[in-house]
């Protein structure tokens, strides 16, 4: 090689060499920080835009409600309320905040925050897509459906700490609703400054939570350090988080065993199994019951599965045990109602642990135990709650279909598997193709279609079973049972049923109790024996957290209270 | 040389514009809509968020409205950030994929050129046959397997190499090398070709036989015309390489524009997706057109046989 070709050489290696070096600077974390792998960007730092987990984990951290959700029990306890009361009919809350609140900018804040934040919430033009939480106030439905005046909206502050809320009719889970991410209030003259488009930049952020925003950069980071102004400032003993944009799971698990990461919210859920035999995460991976459901749609506008008896049927043939052990494998538990979590699926996954709604899991009846009642069941024996394949052919040949084993009937017309594309849903799918074939002799057809093209088959009514998981919205169980309603917009499977909705809108109206809870527990079965619906299994939140850090508590909607989290420099 | 790049630079325009219409269009023919979700809105909140990013007004309006608004440089509100423009979206990104893109052509080009040279000199060598078996192979191994294998077998052994993250020089090291390898084993191939070609014609011979050694003749009279295939590759290479992988960005944690390609499509983002369609069909017009201006520069016959009368 010439001199000239090495001197090219040369200069290439140097340019490489120079431009690592000239790089972005290095960044080091902070000591005592905490860094969490969030699994993408928050879609907007805005709590009246915002609606997914991932959004409210940061809303949780910049901004306070009104009360804030006990890390175990998710009881309310006091935010920026210090005390309240309800009237006697249950229809007026009077909520007295904590004197002297101030925003992050050293601003006053009042009562007229919270309700200029709820109006904004409301309003029409806004399209707060967590508007509807607040339709339980008197005259808000009708002001954020464009109907009514702002004014009549029954939200009033007769002093600057006092609001005062009315309600159209009584709601057990109201003060629960005001721990949650939409309803806390935020800083009327900036978001006016900011026309919805400027909240992006940590000095025109202005939050009342226990941290600020410090730092913003797109598919990298969100940072926040200890809001000085903040009325819980001294409780707070990590004094920066870090939220990471990391998407991949995987890439956040290496980042996770580097020690890089302290908290991985997501988790690559196809290698878990193997992952949790590692010395090195087995301590740090513990599957926690979610309110979630996973259960398949059937579109009862096409037959055959306008037969209750056939959509049964397909029920019925499914071992959940073999579902949840062998395809899942996430310490998912086997559903046999639509509601999660009652006790005996929660003995199996958390002993000891309270059901997220005891007084309502005492009055529900699984589907094919009649009588009992879900506490009386036992722990290994719910599993199979479930799963009769006598019963299921014997309710397809009563149908007039034929299945194995006879000649009689028709033969029951093949249909389709519908699911948005992860390879969990494919290998149920494939899962249940099997059984349903070898159980009741279908054939099943699958069809897999990307994620939103999948919503919007599902609300055209383009499939025969479709693939749906639901979260809670709040600890009730009416989260779960109004979608099945007939005007309900996630009901997407065509299925109307007089006497369910008559249950649902009677239990709506009841302050609580055992009446409402009876109401409930009625469309429950009714949802079970007649319904559009497949239950699958109880959902878990399945993390890695750093034995190191504490306080993230264990709920079953799956938030954490930032002002909670504890660093121990040590591993215990 | 002016009236090509006259004529190039108005084919790069009607070619955006193509590509803008093609995108809108698509994009809305696709099921779903930006806003749609699990958990369906009232009608009311929808009908809001419809009126306030505009998608009831009719599509040709909104065609007319989001062409205007385009050439005046505003690409509209992102439908996934929503605290962000489009504008704003690829102005955080772009910068982070250049430098990457930027670190990883440079790779690209020494690694390849080195590899392409060394084989071209000493053809059906066992080095040669050892370059271009490794070659194959940087081809035919997907990005992600390649990463996958960099960040078990030197990030996790090795501390000071992170397994993933942005911040500084070292953050660069494995996606740089992980991103340039591909492009490196085709530049080695198209030179190796280029140069082996150009070693069979009659001047070379006569080069030869006046008593350079190969590697000199190679240098002096085969590099150039060798080059040529190289070069018109770099073009669209480059486009590539600077607008980000969204494989390497997903695994090594990249805050770049390369996921925005998948992901805006599959958020129904239509001004991202339309944002990061232009920025990509932009710097393929213009590097195709560098990379045809550099070849003119290496051989200036193209010129005339492209009938130019410039």
């Amino acid at each position: 090689m010439s001199g000239k070709s090495k001197s090219v050489l040369a200069g290439t290696a140097v340019a490489l060499l120079a431009l690592a070096v000239l790089g972005p600077p290095g960044r080091t974390v902070p000591s005592g920080t905490v860094v969490v792998g969030l699994g993408g960007d928050p879609s907007s730092l805005d709590p009246g835009r915002v609606t997914s987990v991932r959004d409210g984990r940061l809303v949780r951290a910049l901004f306070e409600g009104l009360t804030v959700a006990d890390e175990e029990t998710l009881a309310p306890l006091p935010g920026c309320a210090a005390t309240w009361s309800v009237s006697p009919d249950q229809r007026v809350w009077s909520f007295e905040l904590v004197e002297g609140l101030r925003w992050s900018n050293g601003d006053l804040l009042v009562a007229e925050d919270f309700r200029r934040s709820w109006l904004r919430l409301l309003d029409p033009r806004e399209g707060c897509p967590y508007a509807h939480l607040l339709w339980c106030i008197e005259g808000a439905r009708a002001y954020s459906e464009g109907r009514g005046d702002r004014e009549a909206v029954g939200i009033a502050t007769p002093t600057p700490t006092r609001l005062v809320v009315r309600l159209e009719t009584p709601l057990p889970h109201f003060l629960a609703l005001t721990s949650s991410f939409p309803l806390v209030p935020v800083h009327g003259p900036s978001v006016e400054a900011s026309a919805g488009s400027a909240l992006t930049a940590p000095s025109r952020l202005v939050s009342n939570g226990p941290y600020r925003l410090v730092e913003r950069s797109l598919r990298e980071r969100v940072a926040v350090e200890r809001n000085p102004h903040s009325h819980r400032a001294a409780e707070v003993a990590v004094p920066r988080i870090e939220y990471l944009a990391t998407e991949s799971a995987t890439t956040t698990l290496n980042l996770f065993l580097s020690g890089e990461v302290h908290w991985a919210t997501a988790v690559p859920t196809t290698i878990l199994t193997r992952l949790v035999e590692d010395p090195r995460l087995a301590d740090a991976c513990t599957p926690r019951p979610h309110l979630e459901s996973a259960f398949y749609r059937v579109n009862v506008t096409r037959p055959p599965f306008d037969d209750p008896r056939v959509r049964r049927a397909l029920s019925l043939a499914i071992d959940r045990r073999v579902l949840c052990q062998e395809i899942t494998r996430c310490g998912e538990q086997p559903a046999a109602t639509f509601v999660p979590w009652p006790a005996p699926a929660l003995a199996v996954l958390a002993p000891g642990a309270t059901p997220p709604f005891p007084e309502y899991d005492r009055s529900v009846a699984p589907a094919s135990g009649g009588a009992r009642h879900a506490s009386e069941v036992a722990p290994e024996d719910w599993g199979g709650l479930l799963h009769d394949p006598e019963r299921a052919r014997a309710l397809l040949a009563e149908a007039g279909f034929r299945v194995p084993g006879r000649r009689e009937g028709a033969e029951l017309p093949g249909f389709e598997i519908h699911y948005s594309a992860s390879p969990l849903h494919q290998r149920v799918a494939e899962w249940l193709q099997e059984r349903w074939r070898e159980e009741l002799g279908l054939e099943v057809r699958l069809r897999r279609s990307e994620g939103k093209s999948a919503i919007a088959e599902q609300r055209r009514l383009d499939y025969d079973v479709s693939r749906s998981s639901w979260v809670a919205d709040y600890l009730d169980p009416m989260t779960f049972l109004e979608i099945f309603h007939s005007s309900a917009g996630p009901n997407r499977t065509g299925w109307a049923d007089a006497e369910y909705d008559r249950c649902i809108e009677e239990a709506g109206r009841k302050p609580g109790g055992e009446e409402r809870n009876r109401l409930l527990a009625a469309a429950e079965r009714i949802l079970l024996e007649r319904g559009p619906i497949i239950p699958l299994w109880y959902g878990v939140t399945t993390t890695f957290v750093s034995p190191r850090l504490e306080g993230l508590g264990a709920n079953a909607l799956d938030q954490q209270w930032p002002a909670r989290f504890r660093w121990t420099e040590e591993r215990p | 040389m002016t009236g090509i790049v006259a004529r190039r630079f108005l084919w790069l325009v009607l070619t955006l514009w193509a590509v803008f219409t093609v995108t809108f269009f698509l994009m809305r023919a696709v099921p779903g809509g930006p806003f749609s979700t699990e958990r369906k809105l009232p009608e009311i909140t929808e009908r809001a968020i419809a009126a306030k990013y505009r998608l009831d007004d009719p599509l040709l309006s909104q065609y007319r409205d989001h062409l205007g608004a385009a050439l005046r440089g505003d690409l509209g509100p992102s439908f996934s950030q929503l605290d962000y423009r489009v504008g704003a979206v690829i102005a955080e990104g772009l910068p982070k994929s250049l430098l990457l893109g930027g670190v990883s052509l440079l790779l690209a080009l020494f690694l390849g050129g080195m590899a392409g040279w060394a084989s071209a000199l000493r053809p059906r060598s066992l080095l040669d046959t050892f370059v271009m078996g490794t070659s194959s192979l940087g081809l035919a191994l997907p990005n992600f397997v390649i990463a996958s294998l960099l960040v078990m077998g030197v990030a996790f052994p090795l501390s000071a190499i992170p397994v993933a993250g942005w911040g500084g020089a070292r953050h660069l090291i494995l996606p740089s090398l992980c991103l340039s390898l591909p492009y490196a084993a085709s530049i080695a191939r198209l030179l190796r070709t280029g140069l082996l070609e150009a070693c069979s014609e009659d001047w070379f011979r006569t080069a030869r036989a006046k008593g350079w050694s190969r590697g000199e003749a190679l240098r002096r009279h085969a590099l150039r015309p060798g080059s040529i295939a190289v070069v018109s590759y770099l073009g669209p290479a480059a486009a590539g390489i600077l607008t980000g992988s969204l494989v390497i960005e997903q695994v090594f944690a990249i805050p770049g524009v390369g996921s925005h390609f998948v992901q805006a499509a599959l958020d129904r983002d239509y001004p991202l997706a339309m944002g990061v369609v232009l920025l990509y069909s932009l710097l393929v017009g213009t590097f195709n057109l560098v990379a045809d201006l550099a070849v003119l520069a290496i051989d200036p016959r193209g010129a005339n046989a492209s009938g130019g009368a410039e």
